[in-house]
């Protein structure tokens, strides 16, 4: 193999592994409330977000210092329909997150099923003005079985990352005070 | 084009919310070998480094917006600008005349009856992808405008419609083909998906209408084929009878597609595994000319195109190996096309088709991944030699002996092509066979039984007084840098 072929495969490995800048943390842990609930166009239930989406928005806020203490969402959250009244439902003092996700399906794609995840992230510490990000992400599944979970499961990665963006405007103003 | 239509749909985003995605690929494959940067002829092989550039925008506007939950009305309208053309990555250049609105149609739902999804215009739908083809062989309604009605709960989905094919197939010589169909899936437990589906078309006989399929009769198949109709009437009657040549007789032409789809998975190593059937009686050629002294002479051909079979067979099935470093996906493909008015001539309505294909890919690094693709396939022609094995094929099939009144177009009546593909991908998202952006450094191989079984210039005539000679070979090597990228 030529030297530069060996250069080229180096410097992809190395991209590859590039380490991630470590995100503002807040200066002592606090712990955060934290609520993914999983709309539906189609079903008036509301479930709670898998696992897999709940533990990428958590590990956000362990790299900020933040301890997440995850609430459940039973069906009651389904009675309610405003965001106020469900940030109601983290009981407690102190700080709670709420990150509404509700995937809809658009259209079959030249071989693909698109779905658009409209999200809702709120954070309330107790202030007047809670800090808010509202935000949509596109995903295309690949089979038709894969519906509301499947969708938000597949925009996790970028849900993860726009909530981060959230808690580092919080902690921005938090910080500064 | 495309600009102004996001403008024109962006620009009241504030009043409704607009949705807008897309897909494209784009490459680089530069070709050393006189190719023309795919690596072989078509998907056969596999999409990968066998595609070439795309583009395409889908757009969505909720004229009635729809509310999580609610059961009220919605609507919205939805537009696809497609084509196969990118600045500097092919002929065309980039030019928008290889785009087109290929969908348009307005949905709405929890019209009349609840649940129910109203959709007026394109009515395009399928069963779900062979995504290393880049084949659907279970697709309704793909050349059809008009109404359907689509009814989705957790367990089921009915779905009927009916249009008109009459542009979609017959373009420019429009004459309307009524189509009806509809669609039925089960899904049960979400470990299998069951689903058929029919298309019936029919195209009523109007006589007078120059549009409309008729039959020229008193042809004989043979002379059609070699493009001597007119020459044998002259022949027969004399050029000074060739006023009446035979006027066509009207006919009503029909064709119909049967579908079937069985999908499984969601257990073990396999992720999903999905199997589509595709029976279809294709829609009859309208006709052709043949030139006579510096004039075209129609022969109109329905009884000659009708009886055009083709069966397809696709299955695919995506493993996860070892979670999240190694994942692996299986496709094969198998297609059998019949011509029953056909016993002489080779052509793509009489042959058969297998191939498999297979792809790992390896997770070493979130974002870095290693990727190999190998397919195999083998093509048969019902009707005689149509893959030319060799440069100079009159000497491999007839012994240096010309046949001038042959039908046949090469030396053999089998292609076997071999590709195997290799290179390192960056997922920015992730994991996942599927999963994009996708930017890949790649490498590949092709081995065909067929000479220069790729999309060439070299000149393939043995002509002494040729510029060129022909060149022969059969392995074709190919480096490509391409992304790939859904949004």
């Amino acid at each position: 193999m030529s030297p530069y072929l060996w250069l080229l495969v180096l410097s992809l490995v190395l991209s590859g592994c590039l380490k991630s800048t470590p995100p503002v943390a807040a200066p002592t842990a606090v712990p955060v409330r934290v609520a993914v609930v999983l709309e539906s166009f189609d079903d008036t239930d509301i479930e709670g977000a898998p696992a897999s989406v709940v533990e990428q928005i958590t590990a956000e806020l362990h790299k900020r210092n933040l301890v997440p203490q995850v609430v459940p969402v039973d069906p009651s959250f389904a009675t309610v329909r405003s965001t106020e009244g469900r940030l109601d439902r983290l009981e407690g003092d102190g700080v709670g997150l709420l990150v509404e996700c509700a995937p809809r399906f658009s259209a079959q794609v030249n071989g693909r099923y698109r779905w658009s995840v409209q999200v809702e992230a709120t954070l309330d510490d107790g202030r007047a003005d809670e800090v808010r990000r509202s935000f949509k992400v596109p995903v295309h599944l690949i089979y038709d079985h894969q519906e509301e979970a499947a969708a938000l499961a597949e925009a996790a990665p970028i849900v993860a990352r726009q909530v981060g963006l959230l808690l580092d405007e919080w902690i921005d103003v938090t910080t500064a005070e | 084009v495309i600009t102004a239509l996001i403008a024109l749909l962006a620009a009241p985003a504030a009043a409704g919310p607009v949705d807008v995605g897309g897909y494209f690929r784009v490459m680089a494959r530069p070709d050393v070998q006189g190719g023309n940067g795919r690596l072989g002829y078509w998907n056969l092989h596999g999409r990968l480094m066998n595609e070439g550039p795309y583009g395409m925008l889908d757009l969505r506007y909720d004229l009635l917006e729809r509310e999580p939950g609610a059961s009220e009305p919605w609507a919205s309208v939805h537009a696809r600008i497609e084509g196969g053309s990118i600045a500097n990555a092919d002929p065309g250049n980039g030019t928008l005349a290889a785009y087109r609105v290929s969908q348009m149609y307005v949905r709405g739902g929890n019209v009349l009856l609840q649940d129910v999804v109203w959709q007026v215009g394109t009515l395009e739908y399928f069963f779900g992808d062979l995504g290393l083809y880049d084949i659907r062989p279970a697709t309704l309604f793909f050349n059809t405008v008009g109404l359907s009605a689509q009814y989705r709960n957790d367990f089921a989905e009915i779905l009927v419609g009916f249009g008109d094919s009459g542009y979609g197939i017959h373009r420019d010589r429009y004459d309307a083909i009524p189509t009806f169909g509809g669609a039925a899936r089960l899904r049960v437990g979400g470990h299998l998906d069951l689903g058929v589906g029919a298309e019936g078309r029919a195209e009523p006989g109007v006589p007078g209408n120059v549009n409309a399929p008729y039959q020229t009769p008193d042809m004989s198949y043979e002379d059609w084929v070699r493009g001597e109709v007119v020459q044998s009437y002259v022949q027969e009657f004399g050029e000074d009878l060739l006023d009446y040549f035979p006027a066509p007789q009207p006919r009503t032409a029909s064709s119909y597609a049967l579908v079937g789809h069985l999908g499984f998975g969601n257990f073990g190593p396999l992720v999903w595994n999905n199997l589509f059937i595709r029976w279809e009686r294709r829609h009859p050629q309208r006709s052709t000319t043949e030139p006579w002294q510096g004039q075209d002479v129609e022969l109109w051909v329905h009884d000659f195109t009708d009886q055009r079979f083709s069966l397809q067979i696709g299955d695919e099935a995506q493993l996860r190996l070892v979670p999240g470093r190694l994942d692996l996906a299986i496709g094969g493909l198998y297609g059998n096309d019949r011509d029953l008015d056909n016993d002489i001539l080779p052509t793509d309505f009489d042959r058969t088709y297998a191939s498999t294909v297979w792809r790992l890919q390896l997770y070493p690094a979130r974002t870095f991944h290693f990727l190999a693709e190998t397919s195999l396939a083998r093509e048969w022609s019902r009707n005689g030699n149509r893959f030319r094995e060799h440069a100079d094929s009159i000497f491999a099939n007839r012994g240096g002996q010309p046949d001038v009144r042959g039908l046949e177009t090469g030396d053999s009546d089998t292609r076997r092509t071999w590709q195997a593909k290799g290179g390192v991908v960056l997922n920015p998202l992730g994991p996942g066979i599927f999963v994009r952006p996708s930017l890949r450094v790649l490498y590949g191989v092709q081995y065909s039984t067929q000479n220069n079984a790729f999309g060439n210039a070299f000149v393939e005539r043995l002509d002494q007084y040729s510029d060129f000679d022909t060149v022969e070979q059969h392995w074709h090597h190919l480096a490509a840098v391409e992304a790939e990228v859904w949004f």
